[in-house]
C-alpha cells in the first residue's frame, strides 16, 4: 500500500462514510460504554459462583481485574469515580494476595480479617460507584439522579446476613436467585445512565490497553502460583548414581537368601530389583505371603505393586512393599507414602528407597520417614492408630520411577509373629499448581484442581491394603 | 430520572437541546478543534436542530442518533465556512468558493459510486472494534488520544490497529481507489 493510496483511503472515509449505513449500525457512540461495560461484566462475573473447571477462581478474578480496568477510564471523571477506582485497585490486590496464598500453607491466613477487609472494600467500591454515578447525573443536567447501587450494596449486606447466621432453605434460595436476576438488570439499568450522563464525564488516558493488561496479569498472577505451589510442594531426593550390575545378586552372602526367598514364593520379578544391602539383614526365611495390587484396593491404573511379608526364622517378619509407575514416566509435583500398621505389633526400622532412570543412568535415594499416631475412641475402646509418612519428589522428566519401603515387626510380647498387617497408601499431586493447598498425605483426598493422581478425577491414591498370614 | 424516561415525541426542542447538550458538545469538539470555537459552533448547530427538529421521525432512529447526525454535519460546514472565510476576502467569495468546491461532474459521480460499493464491501470485513475505530476516526474525527481514552486502548494501539484496518481495507479494495 503506497502513502498515496492511503491518503486517498483517508479522503475517501471521510467522504463517503455518512454515505454508508456504519454510523447507523454502530449507533450513537458513547464515551463511557467500553469503560461501563467493563465494569458491568467484571460485577456480574464477581457475582456468579461455579464450582468446576477451576471457575470459581477464574471468573471472580477476571471480573475484579475488568472492574479495575473499567475505573481506570473513569478515574478522572470526578472525585468519587477516583475513589472507586482506587477501592478497585484495592480489591484487586486483595484478591491477588488471596490467590498466592491459597496455593501455600498459609491459605487460611487471610479467613477472618481477610474477608471482612474484602467485603468492606467491597461495598466502599459500589458506594464510590453509584455516587459518581449520580454525580455524573447532576453534572449531565439530569433532574434528582439517584444513588444507583443502592440494591447492589443491599444485596452484598443479605449475603453478609445469610453467611454469618448461617440461614439455608430453599426459600432462601429462591429468593436469592430471584434477588439476584432483578440486581442484575439495575445494574444494567445503571449502566444505561452512567453511558447517557457519559458526555460530560472526562475519560483518562492509559499507558496500556486493557486487554494485554488484563492477560499479563493472569499469566503473571498463574506464574506466581505455579511458582509458589512448586516452592512449597517439591521436595527434591538426595540421590547417587547407581550402578545396578554391582548393587543386585552380586553379594555372596544375600544369594543364598534370595533362594530361600524365591523358594517360598517371593515374587522373582520383584526380588531382581531389590538391592542386596537391604537384603542383608534377613536371616533364615521361614515363609512368604505375598499380596499384589489388583488383589485389593488399588485405586489408580498408573501404578502397580507388592507388599510382601518375610517371616524369619527369630519370628520376627520384614515387610516389602514395592511399587512402580505403570507409564513410565511421572510428572507428579510430589509424592507421599503413608503406612499403617497394627498397634499391637512393634514396627521399627522403616525404610525406603526410590529407584529412577536419568539420561541412561539409574538413580538410588533413600526417604525418612516420620512417625505419627492418634488415639480416639472407636465403639467405647481406646484405640491408637500408629502410621509412618514421608514425602518425595522424583525429578521432573524421570524415567521409571518405582520403589520400595521396608520394616521390621514383631509381637509386642516377642513372641512369634503370625500375622502381619499394612495398610499402605501413595499420594500424588499430578500438577505444578495445586489449588488450594493440600497438605499431603493427610488431606489427599480432597479434590485437586485439574485433576489429581488416579485414573479419574478425584481419585487421587494408590492403596495396598496387606494382612500377612503365617503357616 | 434519567433521561429516557424524561423525553417525549413532543418534547420543546429547547428542552431537546438542554438535554443533549454534552452530547453535542462531544461530537462538535473533535471536529472543530479550536476550543474557542466551540461554543460559536454549538450556536450554530442549534439553530440548525430548531430549524430542522419538525423533520425528526422517531421511527427512523432515536433523537439522539438524529441530534448526533445533524450535529455533526453542522460542525462540518461550520468548519467549512471558516475556512472559506478566511480564505477569501468576504461572504460572497466563500460561497462561491464553496460552489466550486462542491461541483462535481458526472464522471466523478460515477467514480464516486465505484468507491463507495468498494468501500461498504470492505467494511463488511471489520470487526465491530474496528468499525468504531475507523467510525471515531474519519466521521467524527476523534484523535487517536480521545479514542484510546475513551476504549481503554493506548494511543500507540489505536494507531497500530488503524493502520492495519487500512491496510485490510485496501486489500479488499485490491489495492488502488479509484481516482
Amino acid at each position: 500500500m503506497t502513502d498515496f493510496n492511503e491518503i486517498k483511503l483517508e479522503e475517501l472515509l471521510k467522504e463517503t462514510l455518512p454515505e454508508t449505513s456504519l454510523a447507523e449500525n454502530l449507533g450513537v457512540i458513547n464515551p463511557l460504554g467500553a469503560a461501563v461495560n467493563r465494569v458491568i461484566a467484571g460485577m456480574v462475573m464477581t457475582t456468579i459462583t461455579l464450582n468446576f473447571l477451576g471457575l470459581n477462581y477464574i471468573l471472580p478474578t477476571v471480573g475484579i481485574m475488568l472492574i479495575y480496568l473499567g475505573m481506570r477510564t473513569l478515574r478522572s471523571g470526578n472525585l468519587y469515580f477516583r475513589l472507586g477506582w482506587l477501592t478497585a485497585l484495592g480489591k484487586l490486590m486483595l484478591t491477588t494476595l488471596n490467590l498466592v496464598l491459597q496455593v501455600t500453607p498459609y491459605v487460611s491466613l487471610m479467613d477472618g480479617w481477610g474477608l471482612w477487609a474484602g467485603q468492606a472494600v467491597h461495598i466502599l467500591f459500589l458506594l464510590f460507584l453509584g455516587l459518581g454515578i449520580q454525580k455524573a447525573g447532576l453534572d449531565a443536567g439530569m433532574t434528582n439522579p439517584k444513588m444507583p447501587t443502592w440494591p447492589v450494596i443491599l444485596w452484598q449486606a443479605v449475603l453478609i446476613v445469610l453467611a454469618l447466621t448461617g440461614i439455608n432453605s430453599w426459600a432462601v434460595l429462591i429468593f436469592m436467585i430471584w434477588a439476584w436476576v432483578r440486581m442484575v438488570k439495575h445494574i444494567y439499568h445503571c449502566a444505561a445512565d452512567l453511558k447517557q450522563a457519559g458526555y460530560v464525564v472526562p475519560v483518562s488516558t492509559v499507558w496500556f490497553s486493557a486487554k494485554p493488561l488484563l492477560l499479563a496479569y493472569l499469566a503473571i498472577l498463574l506464574c506466581v502460583m505455579t511458582g509458589a505451589s512448586l516452592l512449597v510442594h517439591y521436595t527434591p531426593l538426595d540421590a547417587e548414581k547407581l550402578v545396578l550390575a554391582e548393587a543386585i545378586g552380586v553379594k555372596e552372602e544375600t544369594a543364598e537368601i534370595r533362594s530361600e526367598l524365591i523358594s517360598k514364593g517371593f515374587p522373582e520379578s520383584v526380588l531382581d530389583r531389590i538391592l542386596d544391602e537391604d537384603l542383608a539383614d534377613l536371616g533364615s526365611v521361614t515363609d512368604v505371603d505375598v499380596l499384589q495390587s489388583g488383589d485389593n484396593t488399588s485405586n489408580t491404573e498408573r501404578m502397580e505393586g507388592y507388599s510382601v511379608s518375610v517371616l524369619t526364622e527369630d519370628g520376627r517378619v520384614k515387610t516389602f512393599v514395592w511399587f512402580e509407575y505403570v507409564d513410565g514416566k511421572h510428572a507428579g509435583l510430589v509424592d507421599s507414602v503413608k503406612i499403617q500398621y497394627d498397634e499391637d505389633q512393634v514396627t521399627t526400622d522403616i525404610k525406603g528407597r526410590l529407584l529412577y532412570e536419568k539420561k541412561g543412568e539409574t538413580w538410588s535415594a533413600d526417604v525418612k520417614f516420620e512417625e505419627k499416631s492418634r488415639t480416639y475412641l472407636w465403639f467405647g475402646d481406646i484405640t491408637e492408630d500408629v502410621w509412618s509418612i514421608s514425602k518425595y519428589s522424583f525429578p521432573f522428566m524421570a524415567d521409571s520411577p518405582r520403589g520400595y519401603f521396608t520394616w521390621w515387626t514383631e509381637e509386642k510380647d516377642g513372641s512369634p509373629a503370625y500375622w502381619s498387617f499394612n495398610n499402605t497408601v501413595f499420594n500424588c499431586l499430578r500438577t505444578p499448581l495445586v489449588l488450594p493447598y493440600v497438605e499431603l498425605p493427610e488431606n489427599a483426598d480432597r479434590l485437586i484442581l485439574f485433576g489429581g493422581f488416579g485414573s479419574s478425577w478425584g481419585q487421587d491414591k494408590f492403596q495396598i491394603y496387606a494382612t500377612a498370614q503365617f503357616q | 430520572m434519567s433521561f429516557e424516561k424524561q423525553k417525549t415525541d413532543y418534547m420543546p426542542v429547547e428542552l431537546v437541546i438542554g438535554q443533549h447538550r454534552g452530547l453535542l458538545h462531544y461530537i462538535i469538539r473533535p471536529i472543530v478543534g479550536d476550543e474557542n470555537l466551540v461554543d460559536d459552533c454549538f450556536s450554530a448547530v442549534t439553530e440548525i436542530i430548531v430549524k430542522n427538529y419538525d423533520k425528526y421521525d422517531s421511527s427512523r432512529g432515536t433523537l439522539a442518533a438524529w441530534l448526533t447526525k445533524v450535529a455533526r454535519n453542522g460542525a462540518l460546514s461550520f468548519v467549512q465556512n471558516k475556512k472559506y472565510a478566511m480564505t477569501a476576502g468576504d461572504r460572497q467569495d466563500a460561497a462561491r468558493m464553496e460552489e466550486v468546491a462542491d461541483r462535481k461532474t458526472p464522471e466523478d459521480h460515477l467514480i464516486q459510486k465505484e468507491n463507495l460499493a468498494e468501500l461498504k464491501e470492505a467494511l463488511k470485513s471489520l470487526d465491530k472494534l474496528e468499525a468504531e475505530i475507523l467510525l471515531r476516526k474519519y466521521y467524527y474525527m476523534q484523535e487517536t488520544r480521545q479514542i484510546g481514552a475513551e476504549l481503554g486502548l493506548s494511543e500507540r494501539a489505536v494507531e497500530g490497529r488503524l493502520y492495519r484496518i487500512k491496510k485490510k481495507m485496501m486489500k479488499k479494495m485490491g489495492g488502488a481507489i479509484h481516482d
